[in-house]
């Protein structure tokens, strides 16, 4: 619900949760952006049989963590370090998704504006 | 009795002649040839006996039917001198419908039917009521005005019902139920012959059963139905025939009714089967109402002697019972 | 019989405490390994139908079997001192023994069949369980939930036959790939009748609060944490079939307005276990409307941890009961606290627990349930349930509370309060021990695969608020004294409909019968023998007798007019005709 209150004028632009950005990634930065790779290995996710929605950027904490509950198993209290890391990764993915999803909202508006003067 | 079926066996014979001489004649002349004889001896069958009653049955009968062929002569004559006998106006078609209309004791000329049966002897209504409608009936067939005949069809059926609920007088009754007959059998005509004759005989079949038992047991009004101690059996008889003649399923009168409300229904008439299923239900009413009396009125059993009838014409009125009760299974076999 | 050393009570609660223990190992087990057995018997095969019997294990039912098996065994060892005035005590055993087993059978199947038999099993026994008390008002009651469970039945029948389009009745293999089938549509929906029938959501809720006419064990078992729980736990098995359908949207709004009534009501009862089975309704309620949210996982943990504390709960209002003499109703008691301690130790823990205060049992699970249910898609109404019920749990949690320990005791002037019943104890500190840590032990266990939740400050925080309003109200209303003006009737008609469950027991068993007995009568009355007599019957045969006596004098009329009628139409038509030529 706490993400929902912002977007009221996402349609506005016709944007939807599951697009891909359409712009040209390096559009309007002034230094040279990155992008984002998997660290984690795909044979190593396959052999862990990790679920095909949680290969994500974050799957080597993942798999960290799957590999610390099976050491501890029943004592899963040891395993709050793997899982804060896990859960740290995975906030800052949501972050940067949020800020990629408006991104897009901006300059398609922006988009919208010059077109609209033009 | 036997001595006045003995003088009456002549005007018997004319009687039957007349209608063959009226029906199968290729001029309109001979058709009011042959009513007219009707008449002339049908008026000795009904006024051979001591009574006033009968006596006046037979003038006012003469009037009537001689006004009503007196008419259907004036409407020949005048479609011979006015249309050189080429065409049947509409009006000139009308003209003849009334009158023959009136020879049969239809509706809106109906009123003397029930005055007349009054005096007559059960036998007479038979004749009167069977036999006096097959002239009028084929000669209306010939030239009929579709509009006017629905009207009176339809104020034939609903007379006949209404007028009969409030009789206690069995041949007034029988009267009702014969103008109500009338209606069906003239939408029986203007769809058919073929299925004219087929209602007529089964309509014929079950009135000869009724005036027979009526006959038989000399009665002439709904009280004596169930005063006297008839034992169950008889009664039952009387129950089967007026259910039948009412039109209920099993029993043979429901038969020619079906036929004709299945073309009524095929051709979307639908206001007049509507009409005709009603006035038949309160028909039927009144028929229930009077074999229910008489059933349960006065239910006798015997103990020592169970079947005690000494008329040796039931067998005749059982014989007939049994086809009014089976005649529909029956005729399948015939049919198919 | 009873002074046998090993009665029946102690020998069945030994005995499910192996399986637990069993079951315990088990389940640790096959969460290491991400192991599924499953084990199957085929009886009969037709030419395209094949009638199975199978046994599914996985982590979820060994962890459900171990906690069914931990409760009951705690149960029946707290029922030999609880009914020990009873004459046939096996008798009772054996019946918690067959509830037992229908349950279990219920959770290890992966078919409809066994599934059903569990289902049957458990309306059947519940029902010889909740008419032990032979007396009018358990009739009644048995009455109710035996019928409202046989309902559930019968969609699970035509669950049944709807799956005979597939072949066979293992219902675990077709949840995903069937899923766009028209067929599957319908059987999705009759599971999710069949489930709000068992676990008592709207329209069928009425048979809950009245099933506490049973023995408090029986409650405690059964009310609790099994046969209620038993429809979240057949949808839990069904959600991946369930996922994107419209009934399940229909199933969160119900059960998100059950969450709410039950809240509402249980502020306006004063029966002690009546309070109770509504709290029960209320996180039911709130089980299957994150069930529907999408979200199986957080519905099976809260379960789990429900039925800890729940059981704890009506156990320790047994013991209360017990000592006030049989009497319920909470305006009796009060300031239990100073007499009673280790008894009202473990009603306030529960209490708490049921609250979601901070590190119990109950905080793990409602709390994270709350937070992804702000996470997640929703729309206003939801979302105020969801929060409001948290606040009305607190607020009647509160309340109870207020009027159990606080202040003085309302029955008698001379009393003696006995807490030292150590085998009711013991079996209560086993639950506690597990309502204490089974929360935070469950949540590392289950979820291997973490949530990640990302809220603003105020919504993090909005469980908090609604927690704090709620506990501070529940303090103001239970300060009723005896002189303080009672405003009820101001809001009468208000106050009738969300006191009494908002008229379903009325409409569940009125509704069913006298109402429409009622109407019947007053359709006879009114129309059979009232105005279809005027316009069709009786007043029909008088309109025709009526026409027929006006036809009749046209009829006797005289003659010459008839004829003379005859002649004037003729004449009419003559002069038509020599018009028209």
């Amino acid at each position: 619900m706490g993400q929902m209150m912002g977007s009221y004028d996402a349609r506005k632009v016709d944007l939807y949760m599951d697009d891909k950005p359409t712009f040209d990634p390096q559009a309007g930065f002034n230094y040279q952006r990155k992008p984002r790779e998997m660290v984690a290995r795909e044979e190593d996710l396959v052999s862990a049989k990790i679920p095909v929605k949680y290969r994500d950027y974050c799957a080597h904490h993942l798999l960290e963590y799957q590999s610390c509950r099976y050491k501890n198993m029943p004592l899963l209290y040891k395993c709050a370090h793997e899982k804060h890391a896990y859960l740290i990764c995975e906030k800052d993915d949501y972050v940067i998704r949020m800020k990629e999803f408006e991104r897009e909202r901006r300059l398609r508006l922006r988009e919208k504006r010059i077109v609209g003067v033009a | 009795m036997y001595n006045l079926f003995n003088s009456n066996k002549i005007f018997f014979f004319i009687l039957f002649f007349s209608t063959l001489i009226s029906i199968s004649s290729n001029s309109w002349f001979g058709c009011w040839i042959g009513l007219e004889i009707n008449l002339l001896s049908f008026i000795p069958l009904i006024s051979n006996s001591n009574n006033l009653f009968s006596t006046e049955a037979s003038l006012k009968y003469f009037l009537t039917q001689s006004i009503a062929s007196l008419n259907f002569l004036f409407t020949i004559l005048i479609k011979l001198t006015l249309m050189k006998n080429f065409e049947m106006n509409n009006f000139l078609t009308i003209m003849m419908n009334s009158s023959m209309l009136m020879k049969m004791g239809s509706v809106p000329f109906h009123f003397w039917f029930p005055n007349i049966i009054e005096g007559l002897s059960w036998l007479n209504s038979f004749i009167l009521m069977t036999w006096q409608k097959i002239t009028p009936l084929i000669l209306m067939s010939y030239c009929m005005n579709n509009y006017f005949i629905n009207i009176i069809i339809i104020l034939n059926i609903i007379i006949g019902a209404i007028g009969g609920l409030n009789q206690t007088s069995l041949r007034k009754l029988m009267a009702f139920s014969s103008i109500n007959n009338l209606g069906w059998m003239i939408m029986s005509i203007s769809i058919s012959e073929t299925l004219w004759i087929f209602y007529f005989s089964m309509y014929s079949f079950m009135i000869s059963i009724l005036c027979f038992f009526f006959y038989i047991l000399n009665m002439y009004f709904i009280n004596q139905l169930f005063i006297n101690n008839m034992n169950f059996l008889v009664k039952i008889n009387i129950l089967i025939n007026f259910l039948s003649l009412g039109g209920l399923p099993p029993f043979i009168g429901f038969f020619p009714k079906w036929i004709i409300i299945n073309f009524l229904i095929n051709n979307n008439m639908y206001l007049m089967t509507f009409i005709f299923v009603m006035m038949s239900l309160i028909m039927l009413f009144f028929y229930i109402r009077i074999s229910y009396s008489a059933i349960m009125f006065n239910y006798m059993k015997n103990k020592w002697f169970k079947i005690y009838i000494k008329n040796k014409y039931f067998l005749f009125i059982n014989f007939f019972s049994f086809f009014s009760i089976t005649g529909m299974i029956l005729s399948t076999l015939f049919f198919y | 019989m009873n002074n046998m050393k090993y009665s029946i009570c102690f020998i069945s609660f030994f005995f499910l405490f192996m399986m637990m223990m069993v079951n315990f190992f088990f389940m640790i087990y096959f969460i290491m390994n991400d192991m599924v057995i499953l084990m199957e018997w085929e009886i009969m095969s037709f030419n395209s139908l094949s009638i199975v019997m199978s046994i599914l294990l996985d982590w979820m039912s060994l962890l459900f079997m171990m906690f069914v098996f931990l409760i009951s065994s705690v149960v029946i060892y707290y029922s030999k001192s609880y009914m020990q005035s009873e004459l046939n005590l096996s008798r009772f055993i054996i019946l918690v023994l067959l509830f037992v087993f229908s349950m279990m059978l219920l959770i290890i199947s992966p078919n409809i069949i066994s599934i059903l038999l569990g289902w049957d099993g458990l309306g059947l026994v519940s029902y010889c369980l909740v008419i032990y008390y032979q007396n009018l008002k358990s009739y009644n009651a048995g009455m109710l939930t035996a019928l409202s469970n046989r309902v559930g039945d019968v969609f699970i029948l035509i669950v049944i036959s709807w799956m005979l389009n597939y072949g066979s009745w293992n219902y675990i293999f077709y949840l995903e790939f069937m899923n766009n089938d028209w067929e599957m549509m319908m059987i999705g929906s009759m599971i999710i009748m069949a489930a709000m029938t068992k676990s008592a959501q709207i329209p069928f809720s009425s048979w809950l609060p009245a099933a506490m006419a049973a023995p408090t064990p029986v409650s405690a078992l059964v009310h609790s944490s099994t046969l209620v729980t038993a429809g979240v736990y057949l949808l839990i098995r069904f959600n991946m079939m369930l996922l994107d359908m419209f009934f399940l949207k229909l199933l969160l709004l119900l059960s998100g307005l059950t969450m709410f009534m039950a809240g509402i009501s249980a502020n306006y009862e004063f029966d002690l276990k009546k309070i109770i089975a509504l709290s029960t309704l209320s996180q039911l309620g709130l089980m299957m409307s994150i069930l529907s949210m999408g979200l199986p996982d957080l519905a099976f943990f809260h379960l789990l941890t429900h039925a800890m504390f729940k059981a704890l709960l009506f156990m320790c209002a047994g013991i209360i009961i017990h000592m006030m003499n049989d009497i319920q109703d909470i305006r009796f008691m009060g300031g239990i606290s100073l007499y009673i301690p280790l008894t009202s130790l473990c009603m306030n823990i529960s209490n708490m627990a049921l609250c979601g205060i901070p590190f119990l049992a109950g905080f793990y699970s409602k709390d994270l349930i709350l937070e992804l249910v702000s996470f997640s898609n929703l729309n206003l109404m939801i979302f105020f349930l969801y929060y409001l019920s948290t606040g009305l749990t607190m607020f009647y949690s509160f309340r109870l509370m207020m009027y159990l320990m606080v202040n003085d005791f309302n029955l008698l002037s001379i009393f003696n309060l006995y807490d030292e019943d150590y085998i009711m104890l013991k079996s209560m500190f086993v639950l506690l021990f597990m309502s204490i840590i089974s929360g935070s032990f469950l949540s590392w266990m289950i979820f291997s695969y973490p949530y990640m939740i990302y809220l603003p400050f105020n919504l993090k925080m909005m469980v908090i608020y609604v927690s704090l309003v709620g506990g501070m109200l529940g303090y103001f209303i239970s300060n009723m004294k005896i002189y303080s003006v009672n405003k009820f009737l101001m809001t009468y008609n208000l106050s009738n409909f969300l006191c009494l469950m908002w008229f379903m027991p009325n409409l569940s068993t009125y509704g069913l019968s006298y109402y429409f007995l009622n109407l019947g009568q007053s359709l006879l009355k009114n129309i059979d023998m009232g105005w279809s007599e005027i316009y069709s019957g009786f007043g029909m045969m008088q309109v025709m007798k009526k026409y027929s006596v006006f036809y009749n004098v046209y009829q006797m009329n005289n003659f010459m007019i008839y004829l003379f009628s005859f002649i004037i139409w003729m004449f009419i038509l003559f002069m038509m005709l020599m018009f028209n030529n």
